[in-house]
C-alpha cells in the first residue's frame, strides 16, 4: 500500500519534468473568460481585440512613430483628403492574400463595412457617429475600381479622429468565404464567432474557450513572417495564478497582474518588467441628478476629499499617472495641471455651503477586480474624513455600467479606455451629454460643455482648438461630476527570454504588434 | 400545593438536568466543542475590547507586514490589522448564525405544523414545495437568491434562510403527524380543547428538541455557505470583516503574503469543527436511547 | 407490482417538483432590476445601442409572452442562446456538464476509497491511533471550506513545491501534441478510450488536487459512517457465530461485516453527491476548471439569464435524478424500505 502511494507520487513529480515553452511559441497566462466572439464586427473587449488585430489587415492601422500614435496605412498604400475634409479615399494594395490564398481587393472592403454596420453592435456607434451607417451605406462608401474606396463623412471632422477611429472599424474579412458561411442572413457570424479569414499575420488556429486560444503564423502574410510560429493565449482567470505560471517558465508573459503581484514577480531574476504609459484612465463618476450631488459644490468638494497621491504610490504602486483632467498625458490637448489635492478645511467649508454641515450617506459602487475594490475601500475612508459615509457595493462590471447607464448609480468607479486616439474621444464622452456617453450617464446635462465639445471636434486650427480643450478642462473641473483618480500605465512582467516586448506593446491597448516579438 | 409536593414535582426535571450535564461533562469531544463555541462567543460579544486595532482603518504606510508581535495576524493590502478583522468578524458570523437560524427555523416550524397538522392538500402542496427547494445543492439555490437580490449581507441572509428551512418542516412535520393521532389528543379535543393549543402546548414543546439539535448541527454549514457567498462577492461587501471576503482578499496575494487567506480560513475551520462537536454532543445526550 | 407502483409515483413527483423549480427560476431571474444587455456591451457603448440590442434578443416583450416562451423551450431542452458565449445554452451545458461530472465521479471514487478504508480500519482496530486518527481527520474534514482548503493546497503544490499543475484541465502543450477528440467531453475517458497515455497521465494530474479537495467532505462523512455501521454490524451475533466457527477474521470482515454495513453507506453517498455538485461550484473556481459550476456561477455574476435559467434547472434535473436513483437502489437494497 505504501509502495504504491510512493509510486504515485514518484510519477507527478516526473510529471512536472516537460513543460518548457518551445522558442517559436509564446504564451500568454491571460483571462479568456471574457472572450465572447473573435468576429471583427463584433468583438469590443481589450483583449479580444488584441487577438482580432493580429488575425486581420485594416484599411488604417495605429503605429508609434517618435511615442505619438499615428495613422499609418495597412492593407492601403495611402490616403486622399478631399478640400471640403468630408470625403477620404483609399488607395488598395495590390498583391495582397488572404490566409486561406484568396486574393484582396476592394469589394472585400466593401462587404467587411457593410457587414460591419449591418450586425451592428457594440462598436458600430464608432463609424455611425462619423455620418456613415448601414442606410446611408450605398452613398457613403463607394467602390472606384478594384482598388480604390471612397468614404464620405457628415462633417470636416479633423483628420486625427476619423483615421483614428477607422483604425478601430475597418478590419477587413475574406468576403467569398465569410459569404459561403453566410446562415439566414447573418453575414457568417456564427462561423467568424471562433474562426479567422483574414490578413493578418496570423490565423486563429483554434479556440476553446475558457481554455486556451491558438494563433498559428498566415502563410500568405504580405509582409515579412513573424518569429514567433504560435501564439497561446492560455486561459488563467486568477491573477496570482498568472504569476505562478510566469514564474515556473510556463507562461512568457503575465498580461493581468495587479501592481503588487508585478512588484513581486519582477523580482524573479527570470523576470522583468515592462512599462508604458497607458490609454486608459479610472475615474469617480458622480450622478449629478442624485441627491446631495445635484450641487456643484459637493461634487468639489468630493474631488478635494480624494487622496490621488496615495491611490497612484500605495495602491498603484507608482504605476499610474496622476492626471485628473480627461485629456491623458501624451494627447493634443493635455493640461498638466493638477488642481485637486486633499483639502479637509475646504470639504467642510463647500459642505456647509451646500447645506450639508453634518456630510451625508451615499452609495459607492464599483466592479469586481482586485484593483477597484482597493480603490473604493480607499476612496470610502477618504470621503470618511469629510464627513461623507460611501457604503460599497461590489457588482461585475457589466452590472455596474447597466445601472450607469440607466443613469441610477450615485457614485461609481469605472475606467474608460480610449477608442481613438484624439482628446475628441474623452471630451465627448466625459463632457457632451448629447453623446449619450458618460457625461450623459451622469446625468449631466450641461449645454455649454457639450457646445464646446462640438466646436472643438470640427475646428481646423490648432490653436484655437487647444485652447477650445484647455477652458473645456477649466471648466469641467469646477463643474462637472468627475474626479479623474489617474491615467492608467501599462505594465507587464515578462519573461527573460522574450525580446522584443517592449516594441511590441508600444500604444497598448490600440495595437499589440505580435510582429516584433522574438526569443 | 404544599412544599413537599412541589419539590416532588420538580424532582424530575433537576434529576434530568443532572443527568444531561453529566452526559455533557462525559464526553471529551462535546466539551471540546462546547469550550470552542464558549471562546466563539466571548470574542464576538467583547469584540471590541479585544481587538487592538480598529477593523476598518487603513494605514498605507503598515501595508503587507508579516505576523508578528505588533500584528499577530499581519496587515493586509490596505495596511488593516487582520486579528483585529478576524476578531470583528465573529460578529458578522454570530449575527448571521442568529439572524439564519431564527428566520429558517420559524419558516420551517410554521410550515411543518401546518403540513402536518392539517394533512390532506395542504401538506401535498406544501411538501411539494419543500421538495421544490430541496432540488438545488444548497449553495447553488443560495447563489442563485443572492445574486437575484443583489449581493450584500442582508440578501445573503434571506437567501440562507431560505434554502435552510425545508429540515426543520420535515422534522416539525414528523412530530406533528406523530403527536396528531394519539389518544390523548382526540381526549382533550373532544373536550373541546381550540387546534391553536394543542399545538402551542402539545405538539411544538415535543418538537424543541430535535430543533435544539438541528440548530447546533446546522450552524456549522450556515457559516460555510455565508463564507462561500463572501468568497464569490455574493455576501457582505467590503470592507466588513466577514470570514469568507477576507479569504476572497487574500487570493491575489498567496504567494508571498499568505496571511491574508490562512487566519480567516482557520478561524472559519475551528467555528466550525465547534459547533459539529456540539450538535453531535447534543445530539447524541437528548437521543433518548442514548440517555441510559 | 409494488415496487413499479412506487418508482412511478417517485417519476411524477419528481416532474410536478421540476416543473414548479422552472417557474420559481424563471420568476426570480427576471424580477430582478438590473438589466442583462447592458452587462454585456462593456462600458463604451451608448444607450440607443443598448436599446437596439435589447429589441433584438427580445427582452423588451412583455413577462407572459418571455415566460411562455421559456417554458416552450425548456421542454425541447431548449434555454435560448448563452448572452455571454453567443452559443445555444444546451451545446454550453452539454460542454460544461461531464467536466464536472468527471470531478464529482472522481471525487466520489476517492472519498469511497479512502473512507471505506479509514472506516473499516477505524472500526476493526478501534481506539488504536488509526482510529483516533480517522476520527480527526471526519471532523476536520467537514469543518473546512472547500475554497480555502483549495487555495492552501495550490499554494503549497504548486507554489511552493512545484508538483502539480495550478489551474486548468490539461497542459496545451500536451494536447498539441497528443490531441484528444472529444467524445464523452471527460478527458479521463476520453483519453482511456483513444489509448491516448499522455493525454490521460496529463489530465490525471490536473484532476487529482480538485478531486481530493471536493472529496473531503464526503471522505470525512463516509469514514465515519463505515465506521459507525461496522460497529454495530461487528457487535451482531452472526459475526459472533462466524467468528466462533473459526473463519478467519478477515473474511468474516469483508464478507459479512461490510456487506451489511453497505446500506447506509450508500445513502450517505448519495445526500454526499448534492454536496459534491456544490462543492463543485467553488472547487472549479479555485481550479480553473470549466464546469458547469463556473459556468453558473459566471452566469449568475454576469446576469446571463439564459445561462442561469438553464444551467440551474438542468443541475435540479440532474439532482433530482441522483435522489431518485439513490431511492431505487436504497429500496432494491431493502424491501423493509418501501412503504
Amino acid at each position: 500500500m505504501s509502495l504504491l502511494v510512493a509510486l504515485v507520487v514518484v510519477l507527478l513529480m516526473v510529471g512536472t519534468g516537460f513543460g518548457r515553452i518551445p522558442s517559436d511559441t509564446f504564451v500568454i497566462a491571460v483571462n479568456t473568460g471574457i472572450f465572447i466572439t473573435l468576429d471583427p464586427a463584433v468583438a469590443f473587449e481589450v483583449v479580444p481585440n488584441v487577438v482580432v488585430d493580429a488575425l486581420y489587415g485594416k484599411l488604417v492601422r495605429l503605429a508609434s512613430v517618435d511615442g505619438i500614435l499615428t495613422p499609418t496605412p495597412d492593407l492601403t498604400t495611402h490616403w486622399d483628403i478631399s478640400d471640403c475634409g468630408m470625403v477620404y479615399t483609399f488607395y488598395l494594395r495590390q498583391g495582397i492574400k488572404f490566409s486561406d490564398g484568396k486574393p484582396f481587393s476592394a469589394k472585400d472592403v466593401m462587404y467587411s463595412i457593410e457587414r460591419f454596420l449591418t450586425i451592428g453592435r457594440q462598436t458600430s456607434w464608432q463609424l455611425e457617429g462619423l455620418g456613415i451607417n448601414k442606410d446611408n451605406f450605398s452613398e457613403t462608401v463607394v467602390m472606384i475600381d478594384d482598388y480604390t474606396v471612397s468614404f464620405t463623412f457628415d462633417q470636416p471632422i479633423a483628420p486625427n479622429i476619423i483615421l483614428g477611429t477607422m483604425a478601430s472599424v475597418s478590419h477587413i474579412v475574406n468576403s467569398e468565404t465569410v459569404k459561403s458561411y453566410d446562415r439566414d442572413g447573418d453575414w457568417g457570424e456564427w462561423w467568424l464567432t471562433d474562426h479567422s479569414a483574414g490578413a493578418g499575420p496570423y490565423t486563429l488556429a483554434r479556440w476553446e474557450r475558457n481554455n486556451m486560444v491558438i494563433l498559428e503564423r498566415n502563410p500568405h502574410f504580405h509582409g515579412s513572417q513573424p518569429h514567433m510560429r504560435r501564439i497561446i493565449f492560455r486561459d488563467v482567470p486568477e491573477a496570482s495564478n498568472q504569476r505562478l505560471l510566469l514564474e515556473r517558465g510556463d507562461a512568457d508573459v503575465a498580461w493581468q497582474l495587479t501592481a503588487q503581484l508585478h512588484e513581486d514577480a519582477i523580482k524573479h531574476p527570470d523576470v522583468y518588467e515592462v512599462i508604458l504609459p497607458g490609454h486608459a484612465n479610472e475615474y469617480l463618476s458622480m450622478n449629478a441628478s442624485w441627491g446631495p450631488l445635484q450641487n456643484p459644490k459637493v461634487r468639489l468638494a468630493i474631488k478635494y476629499a480624494i487622496n490621488y497621491e496615495e491611490i497612484i504610490d500605495d495602491l498603484m504602486l507608482g504605476y499610474a499617472l496622476n492626471v485628473q483632467g480627461f485629456v491623458p498625458q501624451g494627447y493634443f490637448g493635455y493640461i498638466s495641471e493638477n488642481p485637486f489635492a486633499p483639502d479637509y478645511e475646504k470639504t467642510k467649508a463647500l459642505l456647509r455651503e451646500a447645506g450639508y454641515p453634518d456630510g451625508f450617506e451615499v452609495e459607492l459602487l464599483t466592479s469586481t477586480t482586485d484593483t477597484r475594490k482597493m480603490e473604493a475601500e480607499k476612496i470610502q475612508a477618504d470621503l470618511a474624513k469629510a464627513g461623507i459615509q460611501a457604503n460599497i457595493v461590489v457588482l461585475q462590471a457589466g452590472q455596474m455600467y447597466t445601472i450607469m447607464r440607466a443613469q441610477s448609480h450615485q457614485l461609481l468607479i469605472g475606467g474608460w479606455g480610449n477608442d481613438y486616439p484624439d482628446a475628441d474621444n474623452l471630451a465627448t464622452s466625459f463632457a457632451n451629454y448629447r453623446a449619450g456617453q458618460l457625461a450623459w450617464r451622469c446625468a449631466w446635462d450641461d449645454s455649454f460643455a457639450a457646445d464646446l465639445v462640438e466646436a472643438a471636434r470640427i475646428e481646423q486650427d490648432p490653436d484655437r482648438r487647444y485652447s477650445m480643450y484647455e477652458e473645456l478642462t477649466y471648466y469641467w473641473h469646477d463643474n462637472g461630476p468627475f474626479a479623474m483618480l489617474y491615467q492608467t500605465v501599462n505594465f507587464f512582467a515578462v519573461r527573460k527570454e522574450v525580446k522584443g516586448f517592449e516594441e511590441a506593446a508600444d500604444g497598448y491597448h490600440f495595437i499589440f504588434d505580435f510582429t516584433k516579438i522574438r526569443k | 400545593m404544599k412544599s413537599f409536593e412541589k419539590t416532588q414535582t420538580l424532582k424530575p426535571y433537576l434529576d434530568d438536568l443532572k443527568h444531561t450535564l453529566y452526559l455533557w461533562r462525559k464526553s471529551h469531544l462535546t466539551m471540546v466543542g462546547s469550550v470552542i463555541i464558549g471562546l466563539f462567543l466571548l470574542v464576538a460579544i467583547f469584540a471590541p475590547l479585544i481587538a487592538p486595532y480598529s477593523p476598518i482603518e487603513q494605514d498605507l504606510s503598515k501595508r503587507l507586514i508579516g505576523p508578528g508581535s505588533q500584528h499577530f495576524f499581519g496587515t493586509d493590502h490596505l495596511g488593516r490589522d487582520i486579528f483585529s478583522r478576524v476578531i470583528h468578524g465573529s460578529r458578522t458570523a454570530l449575527w448571521i448564525i442568529f439572524l439564519v437560524s431564527v428566520i429558517s427555523t420559524a419558516i420551517g416550524t410554521i410550515v411543518g405544523v401546518v403540513s402536518g397538522f392539517f394533512g390532506g392538500v395542504i401538506d401535498e402542496i406544501l411538501m411539494r414545495i419543500t421538495d421544490m427547494f430541496l432540488a438545488f445543492p444548497s449553495l447553488v439555490l443560495a447563489m442563485f437568491i443572492a445574486a437575484m437580490l443583489g449581493p450584500n449581507l442582508t440578501n445573503a441572509i434571506i437567501a440562507i434562510s431560505l434554502v435552510g428551512w425545508t429540515v426543520y418542516a420535515r422534522l416539525v412535520r414528523a412530530e406533528a403527524i406523530k403527536i396528531k393521532s394519539m389518544p390523548y389528543i382526540e381526549a382533550i379535543r373532544s373536550v373541546g380543547a381550540s387546534r391553536l393549543r394543542i399545538i402551542v402546548l402539545h405538539v411544538l414543546p415535543m418538537c424543541v428538541s430535535p430543533i435544539l439539535v438541528q440548530m447546533t448541527l446546522r450552524m456549522g454549514t450556515i457559516i460555510l455557505t455565508a463564507a462561500s457567498l463572501g468568497f464569490l462577492g455574493l455576501g457582505a461587501q467590503p470592507p466588513a470583516p466577514e470570514w469568507g471576503v477576507l479569504v476572497s482578499d487574500g487570493r491575489g496575494y498567496l504567494m508571498n503574503q499568505w496571511w491574508i487567506s490562512t487566519f480567516p480560513g482557520i478561524a472559519i475551520a475551528f467555528v466550525v469543527l465547534g459547533f459539529n462537536l456540539l450538535g453531535d454532543g447534543v445530539r447524541d445526550m437528548l437521543d433518548p436511547r442514548l440517555r441510559r | 407490482m409494488n415496487f413499479v407502483s412506487f418508482i412511478l409515483r417517485r417519476i411524477i413527483l419528481m416532474i410536478i417538483v421540476l416543473v414548479g423549480v422552472g417557474c420559481i427560476v424563471f420568476v426570480v431571474s427576471r424580477v430582478i432590476p438590473a438589466d442583462p444587455v447592458g452587462a454585456i456591451l462593456g462600458g463604451n457603448a451608448p444607450v440607443e445601442v443598448v436599446d437596439r440590442m435589447r429589441a433584438q434578443l427580445g427582452y423588451d416583450r412583455p413577462i407572459a409572452v418571455q415566460f411562455i416562451d421559456f417554458i416552450q423551450g425548456a421542454i425541447r431542452l431548449d434555454f435560448g442562446v448563452s448572452l455571454r458565449t453567443n452559443r445555444p445554452v444546451m451545446t454550453d451545458i452539454m460542454e460544461y456538464f461531464p467536466v464536472t461530472m468527471e470531478l464529482a465521479i472522481v471525487a466520489i471514487f476517492i472519498s469511497i476509497l479512502t473512507g471505506v478504508v479509514l472506516g473499516v480500519l477505524s472500526a476493526v482496530y478501534r481506539n488504536r491511533w488509526i482510529d483516533q486518527f480517522s476520527r480527526i481527520f471526519s471532523i476536520f474534514g467537514v469543518s473546512m471550506p472547500v475554497f480555502w482548503t483549495g487555495l492552501m493546497l495550490i499554494l503549497v503544490f504548486y507554489g511552493i513545491l512545484g508538483w502539480l499543475p495550478g489551474a486548468g484541465q490539461y497542459d496545451w502543450m500536451i494536447e498539441l501534441d497528443n490531441p484528444l477528440t472529444s467524445i464523452t467531453g471527460m478527458r479521463l475517458l476520453d483519453s482511456l478510450l483513444q489509448g491516448n497515455w499522455h493525454a490521460f497521465w496529463d489530465a490525471f494530474r490536473h484532476i487529482i488536487l480538485p478531486a481530493i479537495v471536493l472529496g473531503l467532505t464526503a471522505t470525512a462523512i463516509i469514514a465515519r459512517i463505515t465506521r459507525a455501521s461496522m460497529l454495530d454490524v461487528l457487535k451482531q451475533d452472526y459475526i459472533r457465530t462466524a467468528k466462533a466457527k473459526g473463519l478467519k477474521k478477515r473474511i468474516v470482515i469483508l464478507r459479512h461485516a461490510l456487506r451489511n454495513s453497505l446500506i447506509p453507506t450508500v445513502t450517505v453517498i448519495g445526500l454526499t453527491f448534492g454536496s459534491l455538485l456544490e462543492g463543485a461550484v467553488l472547487t472549479e473556481t479555485v481550479f480553473s476548471r470549466q464546469g458547469l459550476g463556473r459556468y453558473i456561477t459566471n452566469g449568475l455574476l454576469g446576469l446571463d439569464y439564459p445561462a442561469v435559467t438553464g444551467g440551474t434547472l438542468y443541475i435540479a434535473l440532474i439532482y433530482c435524478l441522483a435522489n431518485l436513483i439513490v431511492d431505487i437502489v436504497y429500496a432494491i437494497l431493502d424491501p423493509r424500505m418501501r412503504s
